[in-house]
């Protein structure tokens, strides 16, 4: 079975009951996925299937096979891109787990065009946050979405 | 003037976390891992009659399993209270507690392995009731408690004289307050990987706070000189005191790592987070002020009753905070507390952001409001009369060294237009305040005797320039690393990008208290400093013999060593480094900090000192939905005092942070129970705030630069959570006129409380305190 | 956390599911979007050897909004963002933005939705809390531990689309192993309103779609929820409405989150078709459903709260639609057959089932 990650192809058959965010961790080794919850709550292993954000812990991993997943690892290999760079400048992360979740909410968000702030509020609102009270966090996305529509 | 000290420094390791890069307990994987389960008991107070592991061994891939018979020894995160142990011996004392463990092939196959450990119970009566479990007992749930009671740590204390102020007073409110627990619900789980080596040593990768005890703990518990021992912290997903104590995973995978020879993994899922708990304690207070006619406060009296859950973690010092930290940010001649701490068959209550301190602010703040309004004065008003002086001493003996705790409320107040809007807008809309202030550390040491400092940091310079900085502190969200290279970056004149942190591995870290109870920043950020300060004297030296300048004339800028000296100077960094490393290699140096000795001589008298307090007043502005009770916080104004800021990005950070696990707590997070069983032990029950439900906050930082922090910094990850409730909770009032002494606000017990109000007379706005 | 392990099926249409679920007597369940049957298999609630993927079967994904015709794959992200949709079935758009989480809509569908196990705090636990609890009537347990000495277990009924979609009259378009059928929604719920059968289907019955033949009725959804998200409805109500001449000539109030059933209050508002609704009679309507409201203490919010929370947000969706109604003038309650509308953002979908929602 073939599935497509940030753009390269891995072979791997994983059974029926596998989970998205245990193949992507335990089977590809993109730890940056992150599992905070298990019952759907937190938003952690937030990926893009097909460009839009899913939970990666509610959705079987055979079921998106032949897809385009994009994890955290994938955004920008190599850089920051600019929406990382601005979470990192605007103190929109502090221990870092929510991160990747919320940067591929916030990615796709971005790429619908400049959201309002009630707009960033709500597109983050699955993606829990223990740290920053998400104040930086929406103002991080702000900023991004200032610089153009390909975070 | 400093250049990197103060500035809105990123975290240095911001990018690795943004990228996904940033490794944690979860993402390791060593050769030949295998994973833990821990099978777990379903009673909450029993008798362990038998184990059978027959059925359990039998599962495919199981490499080993141990129960709690085969490693007894005791452990505790305070040395006076050891009474964990990894797994149960003989009896359960909470459900969840572990019975048996077990190392597999997969995470799977452990777990499937660990369901099928049977055992055989005989059950206790279950103490899920603190006033029961403070008078004797049938069954105590631990042995060697006072009297056949539940109780594990008695506080009395008196300063001045109580009665006579009490007698004298004229003016006394009290309030009885009732705070459910609550829990730390960081973001990541707590996981662990154990290694035992083939030489007989051990190294553990653990999502701790504090890598030095949790060392100390493993070295008892195996029974092991502990320089055989290696703790690493990798990054960690946040902590707010939940990874603080030794936890009993920790040594199971290092025990299972032991029977099995392979590396083991334990991640705990979130149900057992929140079994492991070590959140804040559900706590009943009552509280008595006195004060004179015009409101100058003169006698505080409190008790307080905690439920501490299963075992003592850091219950001793959440029984004297519940007192003690009650005095500040006050001034007040007279103080008497009763504070019990008892066990339940609970999960563990521990420590937990501004620990001991939140309840007991909160009953202490809206007595003051109380209080106000019986003297007709505004709130604001009554609290600048009171606020303790800068450099003086409280009555039991808190030496208090900086205070900003007037700038911080003048400027919330004055931002907040507080003087238009309190007891001035329409019924259902409020503004109220809440103050505070918080330790930057606790003066003594709790596992080291004094003679050794509480912080010390090591500094390694080579032929590359690059300064390596290791230390104990560990960096678990808040940016410590971050503080400690703009320090290090700051005395040696670089950018931060030339200086390292290699911090919590414990084989190259000196040892350090790690994070908790906020003293990072105070003591790891001077020791930092001492170390950076000692290496620049290394290197003036060298760039003296280079200029034949006096050493003494160099400033360390931009990379220069620069002197004014005979028409100036500048030696490249690099060039004195290399100057300084002939004939000696490398280049080290050491700091350490030793807080001064400060408090009395009283029993408990160290409990609450510190060197210095951080101040904070809050403003907060609500609307109260009067149909359906729910509370819209609009605007929090928080005026801090946290010195001078080494990062104002991250003090925000904190304050924020702190506003949302304060909000929380008031509007709606609780550890709920059924007797002793929890019923919501998952993120989405539990209900932490998401970013819709949080209000707009405005950091005020107007501390002025503490004489004994680094570079005049305080602490900032604690004191900015307590003043958010009661300040709501004000408003609350002012908005409704209904006070409330029970927590959490939830929307429906909040709607009772409007709709009795609307029964007996009607809902209105309070009087205003000129009359209205 | 981990489930019985399962086969999982991508059957490619319809015929092909309803064969394989032939295949599998009473050890298989559909999956569509998974939201709620993963975390609930993992977590032991039930077992299904065999997981039948709905998802490639292109009848399930039909929309049309312009007609009213929804397919059961349909995701809840689509619903609220389809602008048609949104003008005029406002009461689903909004129903389908209050569901869980954004991203959780990008997956979550509308069947899934309507076919929501019912929950309780009591059930909605882990394996090793539900064993150590003794489990309940629901599941695996003989003794309900909300009402103990019950017959019946009153797990709460939360799915958010059910009320907004019987306010809005739908009827669901069912498919069996040997007939096609057509039914209002609403018998889909049985009367019993027993927690353990949340809905009534036939072992092999695929939901296909729902059709909405009103399109112009003034419409809502309210929900109370805990927090700001992700929670489950703690009480929600939907109303729909239509007047001519200032007369209502449609009337449906729908409420989820308070039973174990959703409620249509028809009994109550039928008796107002044909007259006007002033303010006392608002009153009188939000007072009175209280009494189709009675929740047990199995979330996490006060029942009576609940029950009131309900009657307010009744109030509040009646005031604002009828206010809105009275000022227009329009015809009947039922749409023009061929309305010219903006053409669907969707328009690439498969197509749409026929002769359905246009009566
Ligand atoms: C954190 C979290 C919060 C949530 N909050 C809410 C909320 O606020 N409101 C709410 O309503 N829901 C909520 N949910 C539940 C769930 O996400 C939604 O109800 C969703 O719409 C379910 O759809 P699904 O496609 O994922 O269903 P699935 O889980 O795939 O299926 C649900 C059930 O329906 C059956 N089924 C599905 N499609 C068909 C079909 N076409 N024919 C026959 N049977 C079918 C399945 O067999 C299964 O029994 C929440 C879930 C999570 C994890
Ligand atoms: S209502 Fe009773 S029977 Fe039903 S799920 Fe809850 S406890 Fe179980």
């Amino acid at each position: 079975m073939r599935f497509r990650v940030n753009g390269l192809d891995y072979d791997l058959n994983p059974e029926a009951d596998r989970l998205l965010v245990d193949l992507l961790r335990e089977g590809f080794g993109l730890t940056g996925t992150k599992r905070g919850c298990e019952d759907g709550s937190c938003g952690a292993c937030t990926v893009l299937v097909e460009g839009e954000p899913r939970h990666a812990c509610l959705t079987l991993a055979r079921r998106v096979s032949g897809k385009e997943i994009t994890t955290i690892e994938g955004v920008s290999p190599g850089r920051l891109s600019h929406l990382q760079r601005s979470l990192v400048d605007s103190g929109g992360l502090q221990c870092g787990f929510c991160a990747p979740g919320m940067i591929l909410t916030a990615v796709a968000l971005l790429r619908r065009g400049k959201p309002t702030r009630d707009e960033i509020r709500e597109a983050i609102s699955g993606n829990f946050c223990r740290c920053t009270g998400y104040a930086k966090i929406i103002e991080a996305i702000e900023r991004a979405a200032e610089e153009g529509p390909t975070p | 003037m400093t250049k990197v000290v103060g500035a809105r420094v990123p975290l240095v390791d911001g990018p690795a976390k943004a990228t996904g890069k940033a490794l944690y307990a979860a993402d390791l994987v060593r050769p030949g891992m295998l994973h833990g389960a821990i099978a777990r008991s379903g009673e909450s107070h029993a008798r362990i009659l038998s184990i059978d592991l027959w059925d359990a061994m039998k599962e495919p891939g199981v490499a080993g399993i141990i129960t709690g018979s085969l490693y007894p020894r005791r452990f505790g995160v305070l040395p006076i209270t050891r009474d964990e142990t990894m797994l149960a011996v003989d009896k359960v004392r909470y459900r969840g507690e572990g019975i048996a463990a077990v190392a597999a092939t997969s995470r799977v196959a452990a777990e499937r392995a660990a369901r099928r450990v049977k055992v055989e119970y005989e059950r206790l009566p279950e103490y899920a009731d603190p006033e029961e479990s403070a008078g004797p007992v049938a069954e105590p749930i631990h042995a060697g408690t006072e009297g056949s009671t539940n109780l594990q740590k008695e506080v009395r204390q008196e300063f001045g004289n109580v009665e006579e102020e009490f007698r004298r007073a004229a003016h006394i409110v009290s309030v009885r307050g009732k705070f459910p627990g609550v829990t730390h619900a960081a973001l990541e789980p707590h996981a662990t990987l154990a290694e035992w080596g083939a030489n007989g040593r051990l190294t553990v990768w653990s999502s701790t706070q504090v890598p030095h005890y949790l060392h100390r703990a493993l070295a008892e518990v195996f029974d092991l000189p502990a320089h055989q021992i290696r703790v690493v912290k990798p990054t960690v997903g946040g902590g707010f005191g939940g990874k603080g104590d030794p936890m009993p995973h920790e040594m199971v995978a290092a025990a299972l790592s032991r029977e099995t020879g392979h590396p083991v993994q334990i991640v705990l899922s979130r149900e057992e987070v929140f079994l492991l708990n070590h959140g804040r304690h559900p706590t009943r207070n009552t509280l008595r002020i006195a004060a004179d006619a015009e409101g100058h406060l003169r006698a505080i009296d409190l008790d307080a009753l905690i439920d501490g859950g299963a075992a003592s973690s850091f219950g001793t010092v959440t029984t004297y905070y519940n007192g003690v930290l009650s005095v500040g940010p006050y001034d007040v001649p007279a103080f008497r507390y009763r504070g019990r701490r008892v066990y339940t068959n609970r999960p563990t209550s521990g420590a937990m952001r501004a620990h001991g301190s939140v309840n007991t602010r909160y009953s202490m703040e809206v007595a003051l409001d109380m209080l106000a309004e019986e003297i007709g004065v505004d709130p604001t008003e009554l609290r600048l009369r009171n606020f303790q002086a800068p450099f003086s001493t409280t009555v039991n003996q808190f030496r208090i060294t900086s205070n900003s705790a007037v700038r911080c409320l003048e400027a919330a107040r004055d931002r907040s237009g507080w003087r238009s809007k309190f007891r001035k807008m329409p019924l259902g809309r409020g503004i109220g305040v809440g103050c505070g202030f918080f330790i930057s550390g606790s003066n003594s040491p709790i596992h080291f005797t004094p003679r050794f400092p509480q912080s010390t940091v090591h500094l390694k310079l080579d032929m590359d320039g690059g300064v390596t900085v290791h230390s104990g502190a560990s960096d678990i969200g808040q940016g410590s690393d971050t503080v400690l290279t703009q320090i290090v970056a700051e005395v040696l004149g670089l950018e931060p990008g030339q200086v390292h942190v290699a911090a919590t591995d414990t084989d190259t870290a000196p040892v350090d208290l790690g994070s908790y109870s906020s003293r990072v920043t105070f003591m790891m950020g001077n020791a930092g400093r001492k170390a950076a300060e000692a290496m620049l004297e290394t290197l003036r030296t060298a760039a003296g013999e280079i200029s034949g300048r006096s050493p003494d004339s160099f400033r360390a800028v931009d990379g220069v060593l620069a002197s004014d000296e005979g028409g100036g100077v500048k030696v490249p960094f690099l060039d004195a480094v290399h100057r300084a490393m002939e004939h000696r290699g490398a280049l080290q140096s050491s700091g350490s900090y030793e807080s001064p000795k400060i408090g009395g001589s009283f029993k408990g008298a160290k409990a609450g000192t510190s060197p210095a307090y951080s101040y904070a007043a809050y403003i907060a502005e609500v609307s109260v939905d009067l149909d359906l009770g729910a509370i819209h916080v609009e605007k929090v104004w928080a005026g801090f005092d946290c010195g001078r800021p080494i990062n104002p990005l991250l003090v925000e950070g904190q304050i924020e942070g702190s506003i949302h696990m304060g909000l929380g707590q008031l509007l709606g997070e609780e550890m709920r129970y059924r007797g002793t069983r929890v019923m919501n032990s998952s993120l989405l029950d539990y209900g932490t705030l998401s970013a819709v439900d949080m209000p707009e906050v405005e950091c005020l930082l107007v501390g002025e630069a503490d004489p004994e922090g680094p570079f005049g910094a305080k602490e900032a990850g604690e004191g900015p959570l307590p003043p958010v409730l009661p300040a709501v909770a004000n408003a609350v009032y002012d908005a409704v006129g209904i006070r409330f002494t029970e927590l959490p606000l939830s929307p429906d017990r909040v709607w009772r409380a409007l709709r009795e109000r609307e029964r007996k007379g009607g809902l209105q706005k309070p009087p205003s305190p000129g009359g209205s | 956390m981990i489930a019985e392990s399962f086969e999982l099926h991508e059957p490619t249409s319809l015929q092909e599911a309803l064969h394989l679920a032939h295949d599998f007597p009473g050890k298989f369940r559909y999956l569509a979007g998974g939201t709620d049957i993963l975390p609930g298999l993992f977590r032991g609630l039930g077992s299904a050897p065999h997981l039948i993927s709905l998802e490639g079967v292109p009848e399930l994904r039909a929309f049309d909004p312009e007609h009213g015709v929804v397919g059961a794959s349909t995701w809840l992200s689509t619903l609220e963002r389809d602008p048609i949709l949104a003008a005029r079935f406002p009461a689903l758009a909004q129903a389908a933005h209050n569901v869980a989480s954004p991203s959780i809509r990008n997956s979550a569908t509308l069947g899934g939705n309507l076919l929501l196990d019912t929950r309780c705090i009591f059930y909605n636990q882990s394996q090793f809390w539900r064993e150590s609890n003794g489990y309940c009537l629901k599941f695996q347990g003989t003794e309900c531990q909300v009402v103990p000495k019950g017959a019946k277990c009153y797990a709460v009924y939360s799915g958010d689309l059910a009320p907004a979609l019987l306010a809005l009259g739908a009827v669901v378009e069912i498919a069996g192993p040997r007939r096609r059928r057509q039914v209002p929604l609403g018998t889909l719920f049985p009367a019993s309103g027993d927690g353990r059968e949340p809905y009534r289907l036939g072992p092999e019955e695929i939901l296909v779609s729902i059709g909405l033949p009103h399109s112009n009725l003034g419409s809502a959804y309210a929900k109370l929820r805990a927090r700001g998200m992700p929670d489950f409805p703690e009480a929600a109500a939907s109303v729909a409405l239509h007047a001519t001449d200032q007369r209502l000539d449609y009337f449906r109030i729908a409420l989820s989150g308070v039973g174990s059933r959703p409620v249509v209050l028809d009994e109550l508002t039928e008796p107002y078709l044909g007259h006007p609704l002033p303010e006392a009679d608002i009153s009188k309507i939000s007072q009175e459903v209280r009494r189709w409201v009675h929740p047990v203490a199995n979330t996490h919010l006060l029942s009576d709260y609940r029950q009131h929370a309900t009657s307010h947000l009744v109030r509040t969706q009646l005031e604002r639609l009828w206010n809105a109604a009275k000022e227009s003038t329009s015809g009947s309650p039922s749409p023009p057959s061929s309305s010219p509308g903006a053409p669907s953002k969707k328009s690439s979908r498969p197509p749409r089932i026929s002769g359905f929602g246009k009566r």
